[in-house]
Parts: structure tokens; sequence; C-alpha cells
């Protein structure tokens, strides 16, 4: 160890902490693992299984078999892809948030950084940020993959390769991002209390697909109540926001049915983001790191 | 914090550039008071040591100071960020001396897939420094350039605190806290981290760090202050610490008559010993013929020993022994009578 040699001192602010965030993002493997398996999910599920099964079942009508398979087409793409958010989509976001939010609390790598920030809302605001960053990659991802997907299917089925206009790919790009952030927001929001990755990400998946999907799901046709209040709850709003972008007349494997309209849904999705975000700020303001 | 420090030339407390100013700190967890009513102040260009037993409450009070962990009450500063209750609030904006923080805190923590260098560059950039400041301060802790590569869950405890002191050290802040920064690390790193604790001074930096390895405090501390059940029950320089505590200066005789220069230096106020029986009550052992004699305000050596000589008792070896802050801090830990709240400030013990 020898004489120190000045280098000037930085100050931390909200844009080097979205630097930081977006450095150690590029080098977390679980942010490319967990965009990794949700693009394979959507190749294979959505398209590979999904073209599979619709043209070798038995019990599917020619007309259904076109239905179906006119929807993973690439003039399908700007609402087909939107149909696996629901089910597998919202799951894997909320899995990366917890994992996000609680796993720089367990190698204690949080107090480090943050012991030079002259305020943690910076600091949490810049962590948020970067997941709204990452939730757009998401989205982008998704519908590369759908893209992509479609065109193998209108290659393997001798179908024209026809894509709907960009504006409605900007949408439905809207819509992925919206859902995307929403779950990885509420998975951070869970991360940041719990401060424990296992715990965080079985109370996000006991959420998701526990009570959202499964029992309220389940229930929501036997108990008007639940019916309602579906379309007030994230897999609900992504179901309704993901049905409106489906054309009169034309099914998505799996289907899907609103619980309330696509302006509800989008409001939501975007309430639960904001309140899961503050409680993100709230939690991570208050209590010490220790 | 353009302030050089001078060993020589003393500054006068009321002019001194506090960096660091904590005033009646406490942090309670239930009824547990980890940090009880501690008060503080580290200038530029000046070494704070803080030393005490586990559980003491040194590295709460690092947390605190920090902004980790909010008081329970008491106001705290450290550069720009004031912590008061539960509301820690900034009070230093644009052009009143942002003052930065280099900390490490307990164990350093770091990404363990990521190398040493990657790591600090991560840290770089959140902190919005040069990304050359990471190498820097890796060529201040001495961590190698094959090291350094190394992915960080490949490294040995001392690379860990080389590495921990290096995140601290990156973009040379004004205000330095370690704790416990020798921790792990192999004698030649702890002269090394010395070193870097002086140059650190001498560059008008304000550092505070804690240490169980008192003697390791002793060596580069400018002032102390001693932890005891979340309390800082003394403070000040070595020397006064040393003088307060009554611990200071010893010398070791060997006489022909043990029992008359026993006498003779009883009759002179002064208290001795056996070798090895300091802590007894008013005594030394008549057997043998080594005697200790502790030294009391100007009293030198070689006073003792003429004394002696006039007498006609025969000094055949004599030896000055300074008590090592080890010993007093012990001796102040003992003695929970004396352990009063100090309070900020040069040379306090109570």
């Amino acid at each position: 160890m020898s004489a120190a040699a000045p280098v000037s001192s930085g100050v931390p602010t909200f844009l080097t902490g979205l630097r930081g965030e977006l450095s150690l993002m590029r080098l977390r493997p679980v942010v490319w693992v967990s965009l990794g398996i949700w693009a394979a999910c959507i190749a294979l599920f959505a398209y590979l299984v999904a073209y599979l099964t619709t043209v070798g079942a038995q019990w599917y009508t020619p007309e259904q078999q076109g239905m179906f398979v006119r929807a993973m087409l690439p003039e399908g793409t700007s609402y087909y892809v939107l149909a696996s958010l629901p089910l597998y989509g919202a799951p894997q976001f909320a899995i990366l948030g917890a994992i996000l939010g609680a796993i720089d609390y367990s190698s204690g790598t949080v107090r480090a950084v943050v012991s030079r920030f002259t305020g943690r809302a910076q600091f949490m605001a810049a962590r948020l940020t970067g997941l709204l960053i990452i939730a757009l990659a998401a989205a982008v991802v998704t519908l590369l993959v759908s893209v992509v997907s479609s065109v193998v299917v209108a290659l393997v089925s001798g179908n024209s390769i026809t894509f709907p206009p960009l504006s409605a790919l900007i949408t439905t790009l809207g819509a992925a991002w919206l859902v995307a952030a929403a779950f990885i927001a509420l998975g951070f929001a869970a991360g940041t209390l719990a401060r424990r990755v296992v715990l965080a990400v079985v109370l996000a998946v006991v959420w998701v697909l526990g009570v959202e999907s499964l029992l309220i799901g389940m229930l929501a046709p036997v108990v008007p109540f639940l019916g309602v209040l579906q379309g007030y709850l994230p897999v609900g709003a992504t179901t309704s926001l993901a049905a409106s972008f489906v054309p009169a007349g034309q099914q998505t494997v799996p289907a899907l049915t609103a619980a309330t309209t696509p302006a509800v849904a989008v409001a939501v999705l975007a309430a639960w983001t904001a309140l899961a975000a503050w409680v993100a700020f709230r939690s991570f303001g208050r209590r010490d790191l220790a | 914090m353009n302030q050089t420090y001078e060993p020589n030339r003393p500054v006068a407390p009321q002019h001194r550039n506090y960096l660091v100013e904590a005033a009646g700190i406490s942090k309670r967890y239930g009824d547990v008071r980890a940090v009880d009513g501690v008060s503080l102040r580290v200038a530029a260009g000046e070494v704070y040591g803080l030393v005490g037993p586990n559980g003491a409450g040194k590295t709460t009070l690092m947390r605190i100071l920090t902004g980790l962990v909010t008081p329970t009450s008491g106001t705290c500063r450290m550069g720009p960020a004031v912590g008061t209750g539960s509301k820690p609030r900034q009070v230093a904006g644009e052009g009143e001396g942002r003052v930065t923080a280099g900390s490490l805190i307990e164990a350093p923590a770091f990404y363990a897939a990521m190398s040493g260098s990657a790591n600090l560059k991560l840290l770089c950039d959140y902190w919005g420094v040069k990304r050359v400041a990471a190498d820097r301060a890796l060529d201040l802790v001495g961590l190698s350039a094959k090291d350094r590569r190394r992915p960080y869950r490949q490294y040995s405890l001392g690379m860990k605190q080389r590495l921990g002191v290096a995140a601290a050290l990156i973009g040379d802040p004004q205000v330095v806290v370690l704790d416990e920064p020798t921790n792990g690390l192999d004698p030649e790193s702890i002269v090394g981290m010395r070193d870097v604790v002086r140059e650190l001074r001498a560059s008008g930096r304000a550092v505070l760090l804690s240490s169980h390895l008192l003697s390791e405090v002793e060596q580069v501390a400018d002032r102390v202050g001693v932890l005891s059940q979340g309390r800082l029950i003394a403070e000040g320089t070595i020397d006064e610490m040393r003088r307060r505590l009554q611990a200071g200066r010893w010398v070791e005789l060997e006489v022909n008559d043990l029992a008359a220069a026993a006498t003779l230096l009883h009759d002179m106020g002064l208290v001795t010993t056996a070798p090895g029986t300091e802590g007894a009550a008013d005594g030394h052992s008549a057997a043998g013929t080594r005697l200790r004699v502790q030294l009391t305000g100007e009293l030198r050596p070689h006073a003792v020993n003429s004394a002696l000589v006039k007498a006609g008792i025969e000094v055949n070896c004599l030896v000055e022994v300074r008590e090592s802050l080890e010993d007093a801090f012990l001796g102040l830990l003992a003695e929970p009578a004396r352990n009063g709240p100090a309070t900020p400030g040069e040379g306090t013990t109570a």
C-alpha cells in the first residue's frame, strides 16, 4: 500500500445511480436468464406447441384450425403474443422483480452502494427507472420472438407474410411494456419488503399463480364479487388488456376473457405499478440497512 | 477542507474544520440500547480511533454516521447529510461544501461472480466517479493486477478486506470510515494499511476507524474514543487517555534491598508493585528483588534512581515501561464506576 493520489470526488445523483443500475443489469445473469426463459416460453408454448396441437388435434374443426393458425401468422403479431402475458409472462416478470428487489440485501452490496448517496430516494428512483428499462427490454423481446416465430409458422404453413401496421405493433409493444413493468415492480416491492430472495419469490408466485390465477380465476365464474374484483387485480387487468387487442371473431390460445374495459385495465396496471413503487420507496427509505 | 494536518501545531477545537459531527446519538432495538447518547467530532486531517469490545456499538454508530441506520434520537453530520431523529435530511446544497464519505463497514460486500476491478468500476458508475479511480484505489491497497482480475468469490479474507478498503477510497473522499480495516490482513499489509491511513490524514482527510486491535489504533489515531455498552466512556489523545487513566509510565527496578526501596518510594508518595501484580491493591511482593514504580506527573526515571542511590540502595537494573493503550482500555472497561458518558472535545474521560 502506498501514498494516496487524489482523484476527483464524484457526487452520486439520480443519473449516476441509473448509470450504475444499467451497468449492473448488463452484468446480472438473472436478467439475461429470465429474458431468455421468457423468449423460449413464447417460442415453445405460444407457437411451436400451439401450432402442432392445432394442426394435429382431431377435435378442432377446419374452421377452428384456420382461425388458430391465422392468429399465429405475422398478421397476428399485434395481439396473439399478448395472450401469453397473463399465463406465464406475469409470474416470470414478478419472479424477476422479486429477485432484483431482494438479492442485493442478501449480498450486502446495497449497503455499499447506498452509503455514498446523500438521500436514499435518488438511489431508489434510479433502481425503479432501471426496472422500467428492463421491462421495455422484455417487451421488445416479446415482440421480436413473436415476429420471428410467426414468420416461421407462415413459412411452414405456406401462408403469406403480412405484418400489421407499425402503429399497431408499437401499441402492442406499449401494452407488453406496461404489463412487464407492473409485474416486475410488484415483484420488486415484494423483494424490498422481504429482503430475502426465496421469500420474495414465494410471495410473488403465490400471489400471481396461487391467489390470482388459480383461486380467484377459478372461483370468479361462481362468485360474482370475485368476477368484478378480477378486473382490478394485476392478472385480471392484464387478461382484459390482452383480450382488447384480439379482433372480433378471432380466438387465441389460451382463450382470453375480459373482466374490464381496456381503459380501466391500463389504469389498473398503472396504479399497481405506482403502488409497488411507493411501497418500495417507503420500505427502502424508512428501514435500516443493517 | 483545505486544511493541512500539522501534528506539531495543534489547532484550537473551535477553529477546527469538523467533517464528522455527532450529537447525542442513540439507537434502540427494543429494550436494547445499541448506542446511547454518543457525541463525537472528527476534524479534517485527524484520525479518530473508536475502540471497544464486541457489541459495544462501534459498527452501529458507524452505520448511523453513514446513513445506513436511522438513529432513534440525536443528530449527526458527515458531509452534507444530517440525521435528526427518524427523519434524516440534507442541509448542504451546492456551494456549501459538499463532502463525500467513503466507508467500509463490517464485512466487505461485492458481487461474487465479478472481478475485484469490475466491482469497483461498477461503484464508480454508481457514484459518478471516473472509472480510472478504481485502478488508483486498487493501487493504493496493493492488490496485484492479476488478483484484481480474479472473480471476487476466489478472494482470500485479506484480499476481500483490501478490496473493501479500496472501495472506501474511490474518488478520494474527504471523510473515510473504516470498520476494522486490518481484519484478515497479513502483517505486511497491516503496515501498509497504517501508511494509507496516515497518508489520508496528511492529505487533510477525516478518518474514523474502529478496531479491536488497540495497538493498531494507538499507532495511527490522533484521538481515541472508548465505547462500552453503547456509551462513549472516554475520549482523548493517546497520552491523555493514559494520563487520565493513571496508567501511563512505570519503571521496573532490580535492587539489593527490596523492603528498604519500597519504604523509601512509598515515603515519596509513589505506588509500587511487584512485577505481574500491577492490579493488586497497594502491593508488592516481598519476595525477590524486582519492583515496579508508577511514575506520576513530571517524575523522570533517573530521579527515582538518584533517590535510591542516595539512600544507599544498590540499583542493578532500571527499565522504563510504557503501558499500552490496550492495558489502559481494559482497565477502563473493568471499572464501571468510572464509566460516565464523555462529551465531544479534546481529552475527555469521566
